[in-house]
């Protein structure tokens, strides 16, 4: 009887133990707020999963009910994809109305792996020249905008090891556009993003 | 340039206590020991992953905690002066330190970990799971006390104190639990990480304390401490002393 309490006490232990595990960290989103735009979280580069900018006067902001970045390779074409929402109700909500989503074009990036995402080290992209570099999803549209000016960077990218293990890459950097999104004149500022990408985010097909 | 510094410590306290024996009436030689919990602030730190916290995940640090606590043994002479309404003490101590990250509370470890950002070098970067990391640190202490005893004596006394210690760091090491224990070939390189321990402190306290047995007796002193404040000789803090408490512990010889 005493062994069966005791083995009892020791599956509850391990139970628990496993409970608390933080394996998943790395994967979720921590919002440390931007000590000047503080509905922003801050620009960071330890792949906190988080983005945001202004879209116009709105917040163009991460969930945590959805991957916050992807990157598609795919028919020849290497896209970094941010998606979130615009006017949410803050990060820990998910509205499909309120879905937004900002795609970048990689142009002459063709990683086999996200390992290779490396090459984007310190990379800017000149969003006016870089034909179709920009594609947005808002209002349930697809929309192609005419940039009229506009810059991504990748401020760091690192390659994580953790305990030794290589894990993921995090993509750290900023953004901005100016753009004409049908007919009309439209500005996101204050562009930042902070994500890890691998084997759940990063597709080639 | 240590030994010269310990002399002069040492010398320091001999003179100290010679000086205390003059007035055969009042004196007495006490060993103490004693130890101060003092908590610190959620650490945060350029080396240490932001966490979520376990219930409140809009506030990222909260989980970790900065543990401090010391322990210490002295000897000190006292001499009361002004009808022996005050007296003076000072002394010798050793003070051991242990600063942690990571655990739970002060006698217990942590099954948790957090990520350490150990190196990055170029486009690699480099993050460690760690349970907790603990300083420990060795110091030489000149522990200063100003007592007030307001009753008149008696078998068992309450009196109050102001005091306060100056301690130099003799020895430190850094002691790391990894959650992946084949990383601990990585212990060496942790200690370049964080912050130093403080090569010299000062700590001050008020307190309470109950004499117990005559004056001029044998007997024992048991104080409880409230820390005031540390100054701490370093640019950095490995955990910052915050708020707590302690309790001393001594046996008084009359002479």
């Amino acid at each position: 009887m005493k062994r069966a309490v005791y083995s009892l006490i020791a599956a509850a232990a391990i139970i628990l133990a496993n409970g608390c595990s933080k394996e998943y960290e790395l994967n979720k989103s921590i919002f440390i707020p931007d000590p000047d735009f503080p509905e922003l979280p801050a620009y960071t580069e330890w792949g906190y999963n988080t983005f945001g900018a202004y879209y116009e006067r709105g917040l163009f902001l991460y969930s945590e009910n959805a991957i916050p970045a992807k990157i598609i390779r795919a028919g020849g074409i290497t896209s970094f994809v941010l998606k979130g929402q615009k006017d949410g109700y803050g990060y820990h909500s998910w509205d499909n109305r309120k879905e937004m989503s900002v795609t970048f074009l990689l142009p002459s990036v063709m990683p086999d792996s996200y390992a290779d995402l490396t090459i984007l080290d310190k990379k800017k992209i000149d969003l006016v020249n870089t034909p179709g570099a920009v594609k947005l999803f808002l209002d349930g549209d697809t929309i192609k905008p005419d940039i009229l000016q506009g810059e991504l960077e990748f401020r760091r990218v690192q390659l994580l090891y953790v305990d030794s293990k290589q894990t993921e890459v995090i993509l750290s950097g900023v953004f901005s556009f100016q753009a004409l999104i049908k007919d009309e004149p439209v500005s996101v500022t204050q562009g930042r993003f902070d994500v890890g990408i691998g084997e759940d985010n990063f597709f080639s097909y | 340039m240590k030994l010269k510094i310990l002399l002069s410590v040492f010398l320091s306290a001999i003179v100290a206590v010679s000086g205390l024996s003059q007035d055969t009436k009042t004196r007495c030689l006490s060993v103490d020991a004693g130890i101060d919990f003092i908590s610190g602030g959620p650490p945060e730190k350029d080396y240490i992953r932001a966490d979520r916290g376990q219930f409140f995940s809009d506030f990222p640090t909260t989980s970790l905690r900065g543990l401090f606590y010391r322990n210490y043994v002295s000897i000190k002479g006292e001499k009361t002066v002004l009808n022996n309404k005050v007296g003076l003490v000072s002394g010798i101590r050793y003070t051991r330190t242990e600063s942690s990250i990571g655990k739970e509370s002060y006698w217990s470890n942590s099954s948790d970990f957090f990520y350490l950002l150990l190196r990055q070098e170029e486009t690699r970067t480099d993050y460690l799971k760690v349970n907790e990391i603990t300083q420990l640190a060795g110091y030489l202490a000149i522990p200063l006390e100003i007592r007030i005893y307001p009753y008149r004596p008696r078998a068992f006394n309450v009196y109050y104190k102001i005091g306060g210690d100056v301690n130099y760091r003799l020895h430190s090491r850094t002691r790391t639990v990894f959650f992946n224990s084949d990383m601990k070939i990585f212990e060496d390189e942790i200690e370049n990480v964080i912050e130093k321990p403080w090569v010299f402190y000062s700590s001050f306290h008020l307190g309470v304390g109950f004499r117990i047995g005559m004056v001029d007796k044998p007997g024992v002193n048991l104080e409880i401490h409230i820390p005031v404040t540390m100054i701490r000789g370093g640019k950095q803090d490995f955990v910052t002393p915050e708020a707590g408490t302690g309790i001393q512990l001594n046996a008084r010889i009359p002479f």
